[in-house]
């Protein structure tokens, strides 16, 4: 008999620690990584709990992905930061990997217990941050740290978002992109409160899914583009709000327990206006009327004019026009989930499709929760891959709709349930559609590319080439830190071979102006060099090289007028450039998906003197709202958009 | 009932129908056209002044209708002049019924300004003037709300109008200090002020951002609305240590308070006695005094109903009541400390931690760490306070004294709207109480919408501001508009010198080109007079480089030569003959 002494590291994961029995000296036993982790929390926000007719589907169990915490919680993404300077107080940080934590999947819901807050904040961007990525294909990286001594430096990584859950006494929450931080507010719900609560108790913005979700996707998005927060036409902002909504409705299309309930409270027409699931955040939205502005046009019938006619104010409201967005989105989502379950509804029904009155069969709205579920997570899919697709800034409503069926033509190739033409259907009746495309058609809808006469230099595709040593790199990253590290120097590298190709080769200067950019203008910058691997119809795997390319000038508002004195001109930044999608993977003898070089390029050109004048008149002309009389751009929106754009004025 | 009234809403209702039926171009086409036609007659109107001619010859039932009443001498109409002083950015309007005669009826609208750097006018040279144009006796003095750009000449020229003999005063009910509403109105109002100009203190102390400091500044800037210079913070700050302290917050003693104070109970009439103000409240029976025959007026505003009042987000009261929370603990200096309210805190006690807690510096290292003082969030919560800085301001604005006031002979309407916003707008077309008004022994009643359409005098809300003039139930019901003049007391310079700079958006580029429009270019500005396309040296003009082509300014300027207006360098004068 003898005895191996168990190395001291593995001892906390023995079962035996210290008396090991003989033979088992192969290595010791490692427990495999947990799945997840289960956190309780509330399904929608505390309300829900307070009435009979939810209460059961008032909690939920999240299951984010498993990581180890340390206490805030503080993991690879995000660390929530508990400080209430509003009521100069601090509250203590919930350890998550606490084992009596961990086996009771965390702390049960609470309003009154600050680190129950913790939990559900960070449940709740874990969860979105997954969806996202899962949606996405690769992980997600935040906005780059700022330098305070180089603004311009945007090489610093930002490992973690922060999350203040109790930062603010308003009824408002908000991501600021300067701290790449989400603040959340609490506030004392008034006597007169349109929402459910008691008169008098407190509401805390950072309990309600919808709102931590929303502000989430606000900072993923910031995160991929930062340009999208440049309010260059009114479709910018209120993209940015819609997106966010988007993500944040869908995910309540990935919990079961309540998809199940509204199917069987709505008998299956979950577009209804009362579902829980076309409401925002049901305790909060109702009581602040901006944000219900998102879900107001939800199952409203499409008026084209709402979008179109840009003298009615009501929509020109980064809220009220984002909600026309989303409305569309939602309604495509409707005909998708209809399309998906009509042969149900058939069978279910003896072939007439008409239910009988009367609550449905169980196994019925099982079904029907489950192709809700999966039609969901398509059209959240389709929408996240989009962006890969959508020019680099001074983005359209109509431009998103390209991108996203260009971001589908290229990853489904047989779209046999027809969520592209549900998409433009959805979007043609409400009026967003790019002006400059002659047909509504999938195929003229789709980016322009060599697939239509649309390429670059074949010297330039070679040039591109040279990517793909990144792209290799990039298979294997270990890290977000490398990943982002790799970014910045794909950008650096292609920053080089770009300017000497405009600058000596002689298909130069024709390439820049198929990039969209100025070539008499010597600066330019790549503003994002991503690798994206896509599956391509035969299966095969094709790395992709995204490029966003940008030039930017500051122009007066006003130009004719020469300042005086001390005081600046109004000025606006005007951008230019393209979203440049390319194939590293060159395949010539097989179809078009297949071949190497540039496949789209989105450009948005920066000499484009119609678009330059459009943005100046929408610089020089005044929202509406009181604080747009007083404040304007400059106070708040340049600082903090997001804040301005939440604050109800 | 061979109603006067009633035709002429036919005529309107008429002119109305003509104007929607036609397509959008071609009713622009046929006004341009109308108005070139018209242009001649209108002039011919003003020299020789048989400008009821047209009016005459269409609607004779009307006229004769009109005659009955004894208030038109020699049964013409009552002439009116409105006179609009340039003295700056704010209100001041003397409006004088039948000027030419000896019996002439002053009716004096607030005298307040934030400053004249346009025309350069002092205010002494104006109420000097207005003191020899009514012969030191005024029927009618108003003050519409308590703002320094309608009330600052009351308090800082309070002797030149000990001067002025003042019949009659008018106030809105919001300033009837025995009205229930109104109070506890005020004392929200005045929560509000020193909550805003609290967190405009808390945002500049201990190492300010830029932001912060703009905020503050641009917050302060709002403030002096309602307190005036130079004590802006200052009754807010010295006035109590704990902001909001159990109890209603006590009317604070600022310049404007006493201008307000000295409307309402400083004014001495003709013969010798106090006048007791009269508090207008919106809807019912019209006014007709007895001293002032041939004219009705129609309060408009404000709006009895709270929500109307604000019409700002529903939450107003929960963040004033946070900010003030949070401001209490931050000046307590701890959780918990002294004069904090316990219930207002967002948890039980024993949660709350300390900054200089062991357990929290170490767990929360990484926050006090001097290399992440980028991401902390001091004073976030505090630019609230921006919202409640607008909401006051919004709210003391939407308790404006809104009239109208009718000429009876011909209907024509003269519209007051002070500083109304939108809420109030609203409100006018719901009245608690519908407008009546009696004709020929019988009780009518009307609407706003119909007030609007026969409006032909619109003194522009809040200097032309976005939110003063509610488009779809405003200014797109006045439908006079072969006649309708608009008057914008406004200074842009100044408006642009406020904090944040260059910010303030009077005229609202939108509003502006509307109003153009509807009036044909009979815009006149405090300022600068007739509105016209920015010249070359004009910096503070040239954002409204693109509010019209050179052809419309062409237009609206033959419009403007036959309009009877006249400028002059301390005031603009509309005439309605």
């Amino acid at each position: 008999m003898k005895s191996k002494p168990a190395p001291a590291v593995s001892a906390q994961f023995s079962i035996y620690a210290g008396s090991k029995p003989p033979g088992m000296n192969h290595g010791t036993f490692v427990p495999p990584t947990p799945p997840y982790r289960s956190l309780q929390g509330y399904a929608i926000d505390p309300s829900l709990g307070t009435k009979m007719e939810t209460e059961m589907v008032s909690q939920v169990t999240f299951h984010v992905p498993w990581e180890k915490l340390r206490p805030g919680p503080s993991g690879e993404y995000l660390e929530v930061v508990d400080a209430d300077p509003a009521s100069g107080c601090f509250y203590e940080p919930v350890d998550l990997d606490e084992p009596l934590l961990l086996a009771q999947g965390g702390l049960p819901p609470s309003e009154g217990t600050p680190q129950f807050h913790q939990q559900m904040v960070y449940a709740v961007a874990s969860l979105t941050i997954r969806n996202f990525e899962h949606a996405l294909g690769r992980r997600a990286l935040w906005r780059h740290k700022p330098n305070p001594a180089r603004a311009a430096d945007d090489t610093q990584f930002c490992p973690r978002l922060r999350i203040y859950p109790h930062a603010l006494r308003e009824s408002n929450a908000y991501y600021t992109p300067q701290r790449i931080a989400l603040l959340f507010g609490y506030f004392k719900a008034s006597d007169d409160d349109a929402a459910d609560h008691l008169g008098g108790s407190m509401v805390f913005t950072c309990l309600s899914q919808d709102i931590v979700a929303h502000e989430t996707t606000h900072a993923l998005l910031d995160g991929m583009n930062r340009d999208f927060l440049n309010p260059s036409n009114p479709d910018v902002l209120a993209f940015h709000e819609a997106f966010a909504d988007i993500v944040a409705l869908f995910q309540h299309f990935t919990f079961p327990e309540i998809l199940r309930h509204q199917i069987v409270a709505t008998r299956g027409e979950i577009a209804l206006q009362e579902s829980l699931l076309s409401e925002l955040a049901g305790q909060f939205g109702r009581s602040i009327g901006n944000r219900g502005a998102l879900r107001k046009y939800v199952g409203t019938p499409p008026n084209p004019a709402d979008y179109l006619d840009d003298s009615n104010e009501e929509f020109q409201e980064p809220h009220n026009r984002g909600g026309l967005l989303v409305a569309a989105v939602f309604d495509a989502f409707l005909r998708i989930y209809r399309r998906r379950t009509a042969d149900l509804l058939r069978l279910a029904t003896g072939g007439s499709g008409i239910l009988q009155p009367g609550a449905i069969h169980p196994d019925l709205a099982q079904r029907l929760a489950d192709e809700a579920a999966k039609a969901a997570g398509h059209v959240l899919t389709m929408c996240v891959r989009a962006i890969d697709y959508c020019p680099p800034m001074d983005i359209t409503f109509g431009e998103f709709l390209r991108a996203v069926i260009t971001a589908d033509v290229d990853m489904v190739n047989d779209d046999d349930l027809h969520y592209r033409v549900a998409f433009i259907q959805a979007f043609r009746e409400r009026g967003i559609y790019p002006r400059d495309v002659r047909t509504l058609s999938v195929e003229s809808l789709r980016w322009s590319g060599p697939h239509n006469g649309d390429h670059a230099s074949g010297a330039l595709n070679l040039l591109l080439n040279e990517l793909r040593e990144e792209a290799s790199e990039a298979l294997y990253v270990e890290c977000r830190e490398a990943l982002f590290d790799l970014q910045v120097k794909m950008r650096r590298r292609l920053h080089g071979l770009l300017e000497r190709h405009f600058k000596e080769a002689p298909e130069g200067r024709g390439d820049a102006v198929y990039l969209g950019l100025d070539p008499d203008n010597r600066s330019f910058e790549v503003r994002t060099a991503r690798i994206a691997f896509r599956t391509d119809p035969d299966g095969g795997m094709v790395p992709q090289l995204i490029l966003g390319l940008y030039q930017h000038r500051e122009e007066l508002v006003v130009p004719e007028v020469t300042p005086e004195g001390d005081e600046p001109a109004e000025s606006f930044r005007f951008e230019g450039g393209s979203t440049v999608i390319v194939n590293l993977r060159n395949m010539a003898d097989r179809r078009e998906e297949s071949r190497g070089g540039i496949r789209y390029c989105v450009r948005k050109r920066f000499g484009n003197t119609v678009r330059m004048e459009r943005q100046r008149r929408f610089a020089g002309s005044d929202s509406p709202g009181l604080r747009n009389t007083y404040f304007g751009r400059k106070l708040g929106s340049d600082a903090e958009p997001i804040a301005a754009m939440h604050r109800c004025c | 009932m061979p109603a006067k009234s009633s035709s002429l809403h036919q005529a309107a209702k008429k002119t109305a129908a003509k104007k929607t039926a036609a397509s959008k171009a071609a009713a622009k086409k046929a006004a341009a056209k109308k108005s070139v036609t018209a242009k001649p007659a209108t002039k011919k109107a003003v020299a020789k002044k048989p400008a009821t001619k047209k009016a005459v010859a269409k609607k004779p039932a009307a006229k004769k209708a009109a005659t009955k009443k004894p208030a038109a001498a020699g049964g013409k109409h009552t002439p009116v002049r409105v006179r609009m002083y340039r003295q700056g950015l704010g209100d001041c309007f003397l409006v004088t019924f039948n000027p030419e005669s000896d019996d002439a009826v002053h009716m004096l609208i607030d005298c307040g300004t934030l400053g004249a750097v346009t025309t350069g006018n002092e205010m002494k040279d104006i109420v000097a003037h207005i003191g020899e144009t009514t012969g030191g006796r005024i029927h009618l003095m108003i003050a519409t709300h308590e703002h320094q750009d309608h009330v600052s000449g009351f308090h800082t020229l309070k002797e030149k109008f000990q001067e002025i003999e003042v019949e009659n005063v008018w106030m809105a009910w919001t300033e009837n200090p025995g009205d229930d509403d109104a109070k506890s109105l005020m004392t929200h109002i005045a929560d509000l002020g020193m909550a805003v100009a609290q967190a405009a203190q808390a945002l500049t102390q201990n190492n300010p951002s830029k932001a912060d400091t703009d905020t503050a500044e641009a917050m302060t800037s709002l403030l002096e609305f309602g307190n005036g210079r130079p004590d802006v913070l200052q009754p807010f700050l010295g006035a109590a240590k704990s902001p909001l302290s159990a109890g209603p917050t006590k009317k604070l003693a600022t310049t404007v308070d006493d201008g307000m104070t000295f409307v309402r109970t400083g004014q001495v009439d003709s013969a010798g006695r106090p006048v007791k103000a009269r508090y207008l409240s919106p809807g019912g029976p019209a006014l007709e005094p007895e001293w002032l025959p041939g004219f009705r007026f129609f309060v408009l505003g404000p709006p009895r109903e709270k929500e109307r009042l604000k019409n700002m987000g529903k939450d107003g009261s929960s963040e004033l009541y946070g900010m003030a929370a949070g401001l209490r603990a931050a000046a307590s200096g701890m959780p918990g400390g002294p004069g904090q309210d316990e219930g207002a805190m967002p948890f039980d006690r024993r949660y709350w931690c300390r900054e200089s807690d062991e357990m929290i510096r170490e767990t929360m290292a990484d926050y006090f760490a001097t290399e992440n003082d980028w991401r902390r969030v001091d004073k976030d919560w505090l630019n609230a306070a921006s919202d409640l800085a607008l909401q006051l301001d919004n709210m003391t604005n939407n308790t404006s004294l809104a009239l109208a006031i009718e000429r009876i002979s011909d209907g024509r309407v003269l519209l007051f709207p002070a500083d109304a916003q939108e809420g109030s707008w609203l409100s006018w077309h719901e009245p608690k109480e519908p407008f009546t008004y009696v004709q020929d022994g019988v009780r009518q009643t009307t609407t706003a919408e119909k007030l609007l359409n026969r409006t032909v005098f619109y003194k522009v809300g809040h200097h032309g501001s976005h939110n003063a003039t509610a488009k779809g139930k405003g200014l797109e019901m006045m439908r006079s508009e072969s006649e309708l003049v608009a008057f914008i007391p406004v200074d842009r310079k100044v408006a642009l010198k406020r904090s944040p700079a260059g910010q303030w958006k009077m005229p609202a580029h939108a509003l502006y080109r509307r109003l153009l429009e509807k009036c044909n270019g009979r815009v006149a500005r405090s300022d600068i007079g007739w509105a016209d396309a920015p010249q070359g040296t004009q910096k503070e003009e040239a954002a409204f480089k693109n509010l019209a082509t050179e052809a419309e300014w062409e237009k609206w300027r033959e419009s403007q030569g036959a309009a009877q207006v006249s400028i002059d360098k301390l005031f603009i004068d509309y005439r309605l003959s």
